[in-house]
């Protein structure tokens, strides 16, 4: 394979990814046929599966109370019983590669109706994540995955509700639009108004520190239209917008500007995953999907954070082709509650060579609080997350495979640290402008 | 008429269904909106398998239709430049700079260029099956695809100065 061969197989799969979503004939069926009923299943699967978007910037205002005050999440479950759909829950959560603890117990959060179809806003706790999920009555044959947020997230953000999940302005047959949006309110919040570019559109419904919004709207990209805001209010009157992030994934950023280290002690060279090449069985054992190109020689399933049910599928393998010749690494998501890989990913061995690979998985653009994961090589013993208002996190690293969660919008630098604490890289997860892109910071 | 077999059209979907949708993905720029032009293009090659005349092979018909309805899709969201923010992954799988730089080269590429790319890369199909899915001839094929290799290794060239 040549240089720029090597490239564009790179660029092309940023474009698009290779993926191993499940072929679905009766759904073509089904489109062939009488179209009414499929462009509702598919506008409610897409809802469903549509990340959403993240109050990512700073509430202004008099409202203040923070997402640490959520005192229906006390319970045992938050909200209140949902015997039906805990057993939805319990099934597919036995039949997910990636599952929950055993004992997860859900609750109904908020209930809303729309053109006719009833909406459950369900939460249940994972780890130290606070996890939501809608599931629509009657239930869709395409299962959903939650929407997961660390707690730690939701206090560093400081502000009193956050969406987590939703869709904005899908399409809708003849023409109509929807907007569905969820999260989480503080114990201060008694209202949730959506407006759109100034304008009110409607408010939310808010229980047991949650609201879940849906209104017919334009159609439109997810990524386009006018700005959103939620404007959070208590019984006082207070007020606090929040803004809906609708942009990059990641924002702009100038490495040179942001806080931590900035300086490389010790540069990376030869990196491997020794144990993954060897055929040591850690984790579970795990059948990687086919990656046509790729034939995989050990694959194991870990969970690359203990605080978080998320498992991620992981790969040596060699490629079959004259373009794809060589050592490959490839990286499987296994989400809960859904089973089988959503998508899969593979990367040249050499990319760890001197550094980091990681790689943001959400469900559609339109999402989120992005989840990231990544590959260390051996050397690498601990990485640590700095965020631009100055607070480090440390990253969890499980047999060289690490993740973390990120805000919508915010850029973030990675720090990886050897066994003797000195810096072996350094990276900004960042956006340039024109795409999705990871900065070096130069030793 | 000759029509097409439902059957063949369900085999050719099984078999093909990861290239028809990272072909329909990179069009549209949404994973979730590529998946639904691929079931949407399927849908309608069941609807229209009568008048497929045979004059090509089946395969060759359903990437037309798959294209096609993913154009649409792309026209339909009336979005700006299909990659000028976020994609459904990303990764620092290689230098960063250069790849990203080459992706968004390869957005940037005119729209028959891009789609030779997006069918010989992602679905690797011969001149004669790009050129049989895109209804254009072989050498057109092969000029699009000498003329957006020349534009990319030009794009790479400059990231590396």
């Amino acid at each position: 394979m040549t240089d720029f061969e090597t490239h564009m197989d790179a660029a092309l799969t940023r474009l698009s990814p290779r993926t191993d979503g499940a072929a679905d004939w009766d759904d073509v069926l089904s489109r062939a046929g009488s179209r009414p009923p499929w462009k509702l299943a598919t506008v409610a699967v897409a809802m469903l599966l549509t990340a959403v978007v993240v109050a990512g910037a700073l509430a202004q205002g008099l409202l203040s109370g923070s997402l640490d005050r959520l005192s229906a999440w006390m319970g045992e479950q938050p909200g209140s019983p949902a015997p039906e759909q805990q057993a939805t829950f319990d099934r597919e959560n036995a039949a997910a590669y990636a599952h929950f603890p055993s004992g997860t117990r859900l609750g109904r959060l908020v209930h809303t109706e729309f053109h006719g179809r009833g909406y459950d806003l369900l939460g249940f706790r994972d780890g130290s994540n606070l996890c939501l999920r809608l599931v629509p009555s009657p239930v869709d044959r395409h299962p959903n995955p939650p929407e997961c947020v660390p707690e730690r997230e939701l206090r560093r953000l400081g502000t009193p509700i956050a969406t987590v999940g939703g869709h904005l302005r899908i399409r809708m047959p003849g023409g109509l639009g929807m907007t569905m949006l969820y999260g989480l309110a503080s114990d201060d919040v008694s209202g949730v108004e959506v407006r759109e570019d100034g304008q009110p559109l409607g408010t939310a419904v808010v229980d047991n520190n949650a609201f879940l919004f849906a209104r017919a709207d334009h159609p439109g990209s997810p990524m386009g239209g006018p700005p959103i805001v939620l404007r959070a209010t208590d019984d006082q009157g207070a007020v606090a917008d929040v803004p809906l992030e609708t942009g990059p994934i990641i924002s702009n950023v100038d490495p040179a500007t942001y806080p931590g280290p900035d300086r490389v002690e010790r540069p990376l060279t030869n990196g491997s995953i020794g144990w993954l090449q060897r055929g040591e069985a850690r984790g579970e054992p795990f059948t990687f999907p086919d990656q046509g190109p790729q034939r995989v020689i050990e694959s194991r399933l870990l969970q690359p954070d203990p605080a978080s049910s998320f498992r991620i599928g992981i790969a040596f393998a060699e490629g079959t082709a004259w373009q794809t010749k060589g050592g490959w690494y490839c990286l499987s998501w296994l989400w809960p509650l859904i089973p089988g890989s959503s998508s899969s990913m593979c990367t040249r061995a050499e990319t760890i060579d001197s550094g980091l690979m990681y790689a943001g998985a959400w469900f559609n653009s339109a999402l989120q609080f992005p989840l990231w994961v990544g590959l260390a090589p051996d050397d690498v013993a601990r990485i640590e997350l700095i965020h631009r208002d100055g607070t480090t996190v440390p990253v969890s690293l499980v047999d060289n495979v690490f993740s973390f969660q990120t805000t919508r919008g915010e850029a973030i630098k990675l720090v990886a640290y050897d066994s003797e604490n000195r810096a072996v890289k350094i990276e900004i997860v960042g956006g340039n402008g024109s795409g999705l892109r990871g900065y070096s910071v130069a030793p | 008429m000759k029509g097409a077999d439902p059957v063949e059209i369900e085999a050719i979907y099984r078999s093909r269904l990861v290239e028809f949708r990272r072909v329909a993905t990179a069009i549209v720029g949404d994973a979730d909106r590529g998946r639904d032009a691929v079931q949407d293009a399927f849908g309608s090659a069941l609807r229209r398998r009568r008048t497929f005349r045979g004059e090509a092979p089946l395969e060759a018909w359903l990437w037309r239709l798959v294209v096609n309805q993913a154009r649409d899709e792309r026209r339909a969201a009336r979005r700006g430049p299909a990659y000028s923010g976020d994609v459904p992954h990303s990764s620092n799988g290689s230098p960063p700079e250069e790849d990203a730089r080459l992706a968004t080269a390869i957005t940037l590429l005119p729209e028959r260029q891009r789609l030779v790319v997006f069918l010989r890369y992602y679905a690797d199909l011969d001149y004669a099956s790009i050129a049989a899915a895109l209804g254009i001839k072989g050498g057109t094929v092969a000029a699009a695809l000498n003329k957006a290799h020349e534009t990319l290794r030009k794009s790479l060239q400059e990231v590396r100065r």
